[in-house]
């Protein structure tokens, strides 16, 4: 007979009854994680990823015309959601703007991301003195609330492009998810893989690029995606309070900035619209967020 | 962190946004008189900022700045050309009470769903609760102030939507508790499911313990375990929450502060950070900074207070 691992052999001896009910549990946990599949928010995050990058083939008008003699119109055949207080047909502004807040909010995930890496892993495989030094900066700099820390660098940094303020709100936001990194790599470097790694040769670099980065990703998937939403909600606050994006670039949350007028002109439309829009991007992000935090923590298949 | 960890996070802090805020010596003018200053020409610009202090060496500048500060001088603010000493005790008043109500009601009504999802649990509330708790969590909070502003002011003409009292009713504490409806409203609703969904969490652990089948046993309504015993085993989390969420609920309110025009600590930075005022906003960050540091110490003598096992853990904090 050919050998048995130790769990087959465990299962062979455990009674029939037993052996149902285990198969049962696991037939019953696999339907559930296929059930789980985050089909609508999935779904809704690709729908809109796709009108962003499609946007000039699916705008009617340009988003530069300006209709003045038809500004402020409710929904109509000719402006399929109306016109704002400016004249602009708010569908075609819709995909321009969701175009700009999905780059902005993917260019400060990348930044956020390598920050947190670089300074995480840093952090974790540096002496002690190094390690609680970089801590207490991370704890300080975590102290004041996020939103400060934009506005500082926003005022600092005159012009504002779709890159720079990537840059700025991805610098002000790896804080938490380097302190998550630095803690998950140093429980790892204990790990035997680690010791035997060094032991054949491998430099610290390797040994933290091909064994500690891809046992540590699956666990913050729920962080990640956190970051990428707050990413695009921190674009959409500060351009609504005109410290993000100049005007002439829109993202969604300056199509909200004219709001002020939309409500002397009871165009309820300018506001409930482009928010809803907003609303869907944050959610199901953060749907598929919750989605992976359940998925790291599924029970271990019974094979 | 030892006192004397509080003082030099408060020292380091204050020093990277000086010298951030220094970075560009021509934006001072642009505070002080507004556009106009694109018109001085290069000598005036340069005699301005010599007779407003900003043209010495960066240290002796934050030298001069700290020492003023230790003598309870704030600065000047160049956008609001008043003392900062004097402008802030009514600022600090408004955000107090704005943030202070809202944390009371966040927490209050937080503990209160949370305890009614577990009373009920997976029965239609608990399940109607907690999909409305977590939509409201991931609006974003500045278009929530809009929807609401458009409901009822624009529309019902039931609320007021700007300011936090009319013209002459400082004092009045009707006519403030009208301006604060919709703040306070906005500020619940996008914070309380954060840390209710927490506290159930916490709790359904808590009703699955062996004396929670006891004390039904020995004869206990469901509210009288729940609101007795239940309750304590979940404080030292709720204290916790309480502590951490400082800094989220401060920044919270500089957005609703921001969108509703409301006289506070959030709307001067907001307005501060527009107009490159920068000694206002680098008092500003040092109060909020202060005050989280300050909640967080708080939060360990607190936790160490209400949780005995803890309090062996604590050891010295100061």
């Amino acid at each position: 007979m050919a050998k048995r691992s130790p769990s087959q052999d465990l299962f062979d001896r455990a009674s029939a009854a037993d052996r149902q009910q285990a198969q049962e549990l696991a037939f019953r946990v696999r339907e559930s994680e296929r059930r789980a599949l985050p089909y609508f928010s999935g779904g809704i995050f690709i729908l809109l990823c796709l009108a962003a990058l499609c946007a000039p083939l699916l705008a009617v008008h340009s988003p530069e015309q300006f209709f003045l003699t038809k500004a402020n119109m409710p929904p109509c055949a000719e402006f399929f959601l109306g016109t704002d207080p400016l004249g602009r047909d708010l569908y075609s502004l819709l995909f321009y703007a969701l175009r700009t807040s999905l780059a902005v909010g993917l260019i400060s995930f990348t930044v956020s991301v390598l920050l947190a890496l670089t300074i995480g892993v840093i952090s974790a495989l540096s002496p002690d003195l190094i390690d609680r030094a970089l801590q207490r900066l991370l704890e300080l700099l975590q102290s004041i609330p996020q939103i400060l820390l934009f506005m500082l660098l926003c005022a600092i940094i005159p012009s504002h492009s779709i890159l720079t303020l990537g840059l700025i709100i991805g610098s002000c936001s790896f804080f938490a998810l380097a302190r998550l990194l630095r803690s998950e790599v140093k429980t790892l470097l204990s790990a035997d893989f680690v010791l035997a790694a060094r032991g054949l040769g491998s430099s610290a670099a390797r040994i933290a690029l091909t064994h500690l980065l891809p046992q540590v990703l699956p666990g913050l998937s729920f962080a990640l995606t956190s970051t990428l939403s707050s990413a695009i909600a921190a674009e959409a606050v500060l351009s609504f309070l005109g410290l993000g994006l100049s005007p002439e670039i829109l993202s969604l949350g300056g199509l909200l900035t004219i709001s002020e007028r939309a409500f002397l002109m009871h165009s309820w439309w300018c506001v409930l619209i482009p928010g809803l829009v907003l609303t869907a991007l944050l959610g199901s992000v953060t749907a598929l967020g919750s989605y992976f935090s359940r998925r790291s923590v599924r029970p271990c298949s019974y094979l | 962190m030892s006192a004397a960890g509080l003082v030099l996070s408060l020292l380091i802090l204050s020093l990277i946004i000086f010298l951030t805020s220094r970075l560009l010596p021509g934006s001072p003018l642009n505070a002080l008189i507004g556009d106009h200053a694109d018109m001085l020409s290069a000598q005036q610009s340069k005699e301005a900022l010599a007779a407003l202090g900003f043209d010495r060496p960066l240290c002796q500048q934050y030298f001069t700045w700290l020492c003023n500060l230790l003598q309870g001088n704030l600065g000047f603010s160049l956008y609001y050309k008043l003392a900062i000493s004097e402008l802030l005790p009514p600022l600090l008043v408004n955000t107090l009470i704005l943030g202070g109500l809202s944390y009371i009601l966040i927490f209050a009504l937080a503990l209160a769903l949370a305890l009614t999802c577990i009373r009920f649990e997976d029965s239609l509330i608990d399940r109607l609760i907690c999909k409305l708790g977590s939509l409201c969590y991931f609006l974003p909070s500045f278009w929530l102030c809009l929807l609401l502003i458009l409901i009822f002011s624009v529309s019902l003409q039931w609320l007021p939507s700007s300011g936090a009292y009319s013209y002459g009713g400082q004092q009045d504490l009707l006519d403030r508790a009208e301006h604060l409806v919709l703040p306070c409203c906005v500020m619940i609703l996008s914070h309380m499911w954060y840390y209710g969904s927490m506290l159930r969490n916490r709790l359904s652990l808590e009703v699955r313990m062996p004396y929670v089948l006891t004390a039904r046993a020995c004869g206990l309504g469901p509210w009288r375990i729940l609101t007795t015993v239940c309750l304590r085993a979940a404080l030292p989390l709720l204290i916790n929450l309480m502590a951490v969420s400082a800094a989220h609920i401060i920044g919270g309110t500089y957005v609703v502060e921001a969108v509703f025009n409301y006289p506070g600590i959030g709307n001067a930075a907001v307005l501060s950070a527009k107009n490159h005022d920068y000694d206002l906003l680098l008092i500003l960050t040092l109060i909020s900074g202060s005050f989280i540091i300050l909640s967080a110490i708080a939060a360990r003598f607190l936790a160490a207070a209400s949780d005995p096992r803890l309090k062996a853990a604590a050891g010295a904090v100061i």
